[in-house]
């Protein structure tokens, strides 16, 4: 997958290693030791960057893991680790010195006095937006800070502060920014008795689609509830966010770098998003628009549905 | 049986086609998705899938076909 991401055009590829230490700890998926020192040398002989997310909160009593995958970034070679927990950026800092670092969007800092902080603190180099500001607050917050900014254009959303949610531990006891995973896939099933799809989170049911309905991932935040008030998605609706068409005022206000969701998909998708993104970054430079390059993608959203995100949210 | 091989060499993005309901999930999620990460990690060709390298190269130029007939479809 990463071969795909470079291949079609990517100048950075982020990546985990094989555990609880990222947020894609999914089974089969991600890095061995071995693996992404071979990357690292792939990615630097076509001129490409490894950045290794190391971006779980580390467990009291448990810090090992994390730590040994900062030694193990270290060690291949990677360009910079992309860490969210205090103590994870504190180890790099100072066992690491030269290794550059990146602020998840699991930190949520979405303020330049936040993002201050972890420059001073850690000497953290660039920082990851939450998917929660608009375009011009983008631009506003740049203004106010010196170091990088990357933004995500395109993949799935979380809902709301990112890094701080449990949803998913009320239901399966293990949660996205402790484990690594927001629906286990051992805890999923999907049953299809009655003609509907019912996707169900260690019994709890999250949805129901009828024969040919579009469907979504199965998780809390992404389901369909009745309240006393309505029935309907209660958090966030299954859409994919694709940013295709803000690029030109992301790099207006001074974004340094765009970001894709979704290393647990596949290498049809990573080269396709790559590519496309690539098309229409390569296209802004030439001073071309991008219009051509907007459609490309919608086959692969979630729930089939594509939306701006909060850079043109409004409030319900 | 186009969508299965193209989901085995990896040409066909799996999510998508589980939200677009191709793709059935049943019994274990977890043997499932190992499964789909291990398919993907493996790099499968069709010479692989089926032993055949004139079968792979007829596949692929099938695959072309429909790619771009899809791209020039999309590009309306």
């Amino acid at each position: 997958m990463l071969r795909s991401a470079i291949e079609a055009g990517a100048d950075s590829v982020y990546c985990g290693l094989r555990d609880e230490t990222n947020a894609r700890n999914f089974p089969g998926l991600n890095f061995s030791q071995a693996e992404l020192g071979e990357s690292v040398v792939f990615a630097h002989g076509r001129g490409a960057k490894v950045l290794v997310a190391i971006n779980t909160f580390a467990r009291a009593g448990a810090t090992d893991a994390w730590r040994r995958a900062v030694d193990v970034a270290a060690a291949a070679g990677a360009d910079a680790i992309i860490a969210a927990d205090l103590g994870v950026l504190s180890y790099a800092r100072d066992q690491f010195p030269d290794l550059r670092l990146h602020l998840s969007v699991q930190a949520a800092a979405n303020s330049a006095d936040a993002i201050a902080f972890y420059a001073r603190a850690y000497g953290v180099k660039r920082v990851v937006l939450p998917r929660v500001l608009s375009a011009q607050e983008i631009a506003a917050l740049i203004g106010d800070v010196d170091v990088e900014i990357e933004a995500f254009v395109f993949g799935g959303l979380c809902v709301m502060a990112e890094g701080r949610c449990a949803l998913s531990s009320y239901a399966t006891g293990r949660s996205p920014n402790l484990s690594g995973v927001c629906s286990p896939p051992e805890a999923v099933n999907f049953d299809r008795s009655g003609g509907a799809l019912t996707p169900r989170l260690a019994g709890l049911a999250i949805d129901r689609f009828n024969p040919g309905e579009i469907a979504g991932y199965p998780t809390l935040c992404k389901g369909r509830f009745t309240t006393p008030e309505s029935t309907g998605y209660l958090f966030e609706e299954p859409v994919s966010l694709n940013a295709m068409g803000l690029l030109k005022s992301l790099r207006t206000a001074g974004v340094r770098a765009v970001k894709v969701e979704g290393r647990q998909r596949g290498k049809a998708y990573v080269a396709r998003v790559a590519a496309a993104f690539r098309g229409a970054i390569d296209a802004l430079d030439r001073g071309e628009d991008t219009e051509r390059f907007e459609k490309l993608l919608t086959d692969l959203a979630e729930g089939g549905r594509e939306t701006a995100g909060a850079y043109r949210k409004t409030w319900r | 049986m186009e969508d299965l091989l193209a989901l085995f060499d990896g040409s066909l993005d799996a999510d998508s086609a589980f939200f677009g309901r191709t793709v059935q999930v049943d019994g274990d999620t977890g043997a499932v998705v190992a499964l789909h990460n291990a398919l993907e990690a493996a790099n499968l060709s069709m010479t692989d899938l089926l032993g055949l390298p004139l079968i792979d190269q007829g596949f692929r130029m099938l695959q072309g076909v429909i790619r771009r007939s899809r791209q020039a479809e999309m590009a309306r």
